[in-house]
């Protein structure tokens, strides 16, 4: 079978895995909607990384018990052919999904913020997915590889940019305190989850190309302390820049984070380079979330190579991402919000479901091998 | 592989990065956007441009000439539309560092007509300065060209940065206007700006013409004193709003308090007479206010403010003896009494200017319960007690030799 995984150590898949939470957590964030009611990101935001942890955990001991080392083999085991397919089909959707949010965002915002209008958004869409196609038909190992390129100096750039604006920062902005009532942040909490979910499930799906389910296990806990480290300290400094009204104007905040300071300088107009260098990280992580929806897909409904599945996985988004932005839009709009607010309940069901079969379907074959 | 490798190579000439090619030659950068009342339509906007345009013969150093257009428009994009089409090149305003309002517009709606732009429709960054000028907010930009000036964008904003230094300017940017006016939490303050006429007249008289014209013109000073000598236009003072409409000024002293009372004070020189003895105080905030607020059962707050002190200018023999047993307190209590003077202007223009209302946010635990709260109303009511910490700076350096 032509999987063009290959092999990665477990620094790789921290990265990729990491640069895939923050990513999707910092940038799919439907602002008018998310800060509504007042800012409470920086409370809900990282919480939603632990959940997803949480979340995936089930499927990582089911791994474990199972002694299954990808999602794939897990999905067979637990639920057979025929029902891990149509497990496989859902959690391929909902990979795909989350590949479309980031896109979208990315493909919006370099044309809003980069080019003029005139530029359209299908030509930014077709330049990035060439660049995606590029990665992910090199396969896992070149993602990996790549990843752990660039997590670390994206990672730095990162910490610099909440820096340069220090001298904005004020605490006034981010009361009232909590921001919002506590229902309001555990719903925040959990339907975030479906942010981190993808790349922890993408892990589990390339379980083989780390060295298996313990290195998955290792790699998911250590990336899921990295994001929740990232992701909180970005929504507390933008929670000092602005207040929650300003919030819910900015389509990507953290690319205005410098706008509030009065002093000229170089780094105030690094905004530009900035965007960037968010959009490698969303370009690794869209090629990792195609990559992983492509090999559960060849791996669970058959196959001997990868590349038609990838092919066809980079064709369907380059699709919807150019409907995306004709008089399709308000259809993908809903379709894209219903995912981010509900796309949880679907998915942790799902998680929680195989894991619980995983777990009985064990146990009984523990007590027959006994019995034997 | 080898098949491959002239076709990637044919790839990588198409991936310039750019999807539509526009020289730099090409723009015309705004660095400068002026709003005065229109003749025909609601506006007249002027744009300062910079425009690379020689080398001078002499130094050999290349020099820039600047650009003003100007036309009429009910927006700002009616205006663009006007300009573009009898210009050679495009304008951009992504090097855009300010927009000067005229006071008439600013006591009128141009602010509210402003914040109705989406400004990414032209790339410009919400990080611009906000100015009001007294009088023509398009003489202001003629009147910024400094002697072929290397680069105007740099002396605008060292030029607003210098002077909000000495503590003779507030500044805001559009940002944090759009903050001021969509949450309450203060009003905002933004540069004054004016053109000097004695300035001008000594310009005009070292270039040798229009001396006698200039001797007739007495109005028109930098904060009330004549100058020899670069830019006509200045900033000097601060505008006051409350909500989206100008509603008072300060002049550069006034402001110096009121940037002692927020904290945002760095450097300045306050004069104060003491016991007949005339003294020039360097004043630097070393640490911010203390401040706190409380608003039941009616809304009062108290400032504490740190200053650290050098004496400038010293008529006395005795002054530095003379800080700890008597010339302290009369200090502070000259600044409170000006602090208060300030405040009191302010609450009778409606204009929350010192930012109470960012102490009074802190009380809420709801952003409901902070947006169905009328913090204006409470501020009318809002009494404020200053205190003043001067501390004295150097004092072992008693000499004025030193």
């Amino acid at each position: 079978m032509k999987r063009l995984q290959g092999k990665i150590g477990m620094q790789e898949g921290i990265s990729l895995c990491a640069l895939a939470i923050v990513t999707t957590s910092l940038f799919t964030i439907d602002s008018a909607e998310f800060y509504a009611d007042g800012n409470a990101g920086y409370i809900s935001v990282p919480l939603s990384v632990l959940i997803g942890l949480l979340g995936i955990l089930p499927i990582l001991f089911a791994m474990k018990k199972t002694r299954s080392e990808s999602l794939s083999s897990l999905l067979r085991s637990a639920l057979g052919r025929g029902l891990g397919a149509v497990a496989a089909l859902v959690i391929i959707a909902i990979l795909f999904f989350s590949a479309l949010a980031i896109l979208s965002k990315f493909v919006s915002a370099v044309s809003s913020f980069l080019f003029y209008l005139e530029s359209g958004y299908e030509k930014i869409a077709l330049w990035m997915l060439a660049t995606i196609a590029v990665l992910s038909f090199g396969g896992f190992e070149r993602l990996g590889r790549t990843a752990k390129c660039f997590a670390a100096f994206l990672g730095i750039c990162l910490i610099i940019v909440l820096l340069i604006p220090i001298d904005s920062y004020e605490l006034y902005r981010i009361y009232p305190l909590p921001g919002k009532d506590f229902r309001a942040i555990i719903q925040d909490c959990l339907s975030g989850s479906i942010k981190t979910l993808p790349a922890l499930l993408c892990l589990c799906i390339n379980g083989q190309g780390v060295h298996g389910g313990h290195i998955v296990r290792r790699s998911s806990m250590i990336a899921c302390g990295i994001g929740f480290v990232l992701v909180f300290a970005v929504q507390l400094c933008l929670g000092l820049s602005f207040t929650y009204m300003e919030l819910q104007e900015l389509y990507i905040p953290l690319y205005r984070i410098n706008m509030g300071l009065l002093t000229e300088g170089y780094f105030l107009r690094l905004d530009k380079v900035s965007l960037l260098l968010w959009l490698i990280g969303g370009i690794i992580t869209v090629g990792f979330y195609l990559y992983s929806a492509s090999l559960l897909g060849l791996e669970m409904y058959g196959g001997t190579d990868i590349r038609p599945s990838l092919l066809t996985g980079t064709a369907i988004l380059l699709t919807i991402i150019s409907l995306a932005f004709t008089e399709y839009n308000n259809a993908f709009n809903m379709a894209l919000g219903f995912f981010e607010n509900y796309g949880f309940i679907i998915l942790l069901g799902l998680l929680v479901l195989i894991a619980i079969i995983a777990f009985l379907r064990a146990k009984s074959n523990k007590g027959m091998e006994e019995h034997a | 592989m080898k098949r491959l490798t002239p076709l990637l190579l044919l790839c990588v000439l198409m991936l310039s990065g750019c999807l539509k090619s526009i020289s730099v030659d090409e723009y015309g950068f705004v660095l400068s956007i002026g709003i005065d009342a229109g003749q025909n339509k609601k506006y007249a906007y002027s744009f300062l441009l910079q425009h690379d345009e020689g080398t001078s013969s002499d130094s050999g150093i290349e020099f820039v000439n600047h650009i003003l257009l100007s036309a009429e428009g009910d927006t700002l994009f009616d205006a663009i539309a006007t300009i573009v089409a009898g210009t050679p090149y495009v304008l951009n305003f992504t090097r855009t560092n300010n927009v000067a309002f005229s006071e008439e517009i600013a006591m009128g709606d141009g602010l509210v007509d402003f914040m109705a732009l989406h400004l990414n429709e032209h790339k410009i960054r919400p990080s611009i300065k906000l100015l009001v000028v007294e009088g023509s907010a398009q003489e202001f930009l003629e009147k910024l060209d400094a002697q072929n000036s290397p680069n105007l964008a740099k002396l605008l904003y060292s030029l607003l940065e210098n002077y909000s230094q000495l503590g003779i300017i507030a500044m805001t940017n559009y940002t944090l206007f759009m903050e001021a006016i969509l949450d309450g939490r203060f009003d905002p303050v933004l540069t004054l700006c004016a053109v000097d006429k004695s300035a001008e007249r000594q310009e005009e008289q070292g270039g040798g013409g229009g001396g006698s014209q200039a001797q007739e013109e007495t109005a028109g000073t930098t904060g009330g004193a004549e100058r020899k000598g670069g830019m006509a236009s200045y900033a000097w003072g601060s505008a006051l709003f409350s909500g989206t409409s100008m509603v008072g000024k300060l002049t550069g002293e006034q402001t110096k308090y009121l940037l002692i009372a927020t904290g945002h004070l760095e450097d300045t020189y306050i004069n104060f007479t003491y016991e007949g003895k005339a003294l020039n105080i360097h004043m630097r905030q070393g640490q911010a206010p203390d401040m706190s607020l409380s608003l039941f059962p009616t809304p009062k707050a108290s400032v504490q403010v740190y200053i650290d002190c050098n004496i400038a200018v010293d008529s006395g023999d005795d002054t530095v003896e003379s800080w700890d047993t008597g010339l302290s307190e009369a200090l502070s209590l000259y600044m409170q009494g000006e602090m208060q003077n300030l405040f009191s202007l302010c609450r009778s223009l409606g204009c929350d200017a010192m930012g109470f209302g960012q102490l009074a946010v802190k009380h809420f635990s709801s952003t409901a319960a902070w947006a169905a709260y009328n913090w204006r109303e409470d501020y009318a009511a809002l009494e404020v007690d200053f205190s003043v910490t001067l501390s004295l700076q150097d004092s072992y350096l008693r000499g004025k030799l030193e």
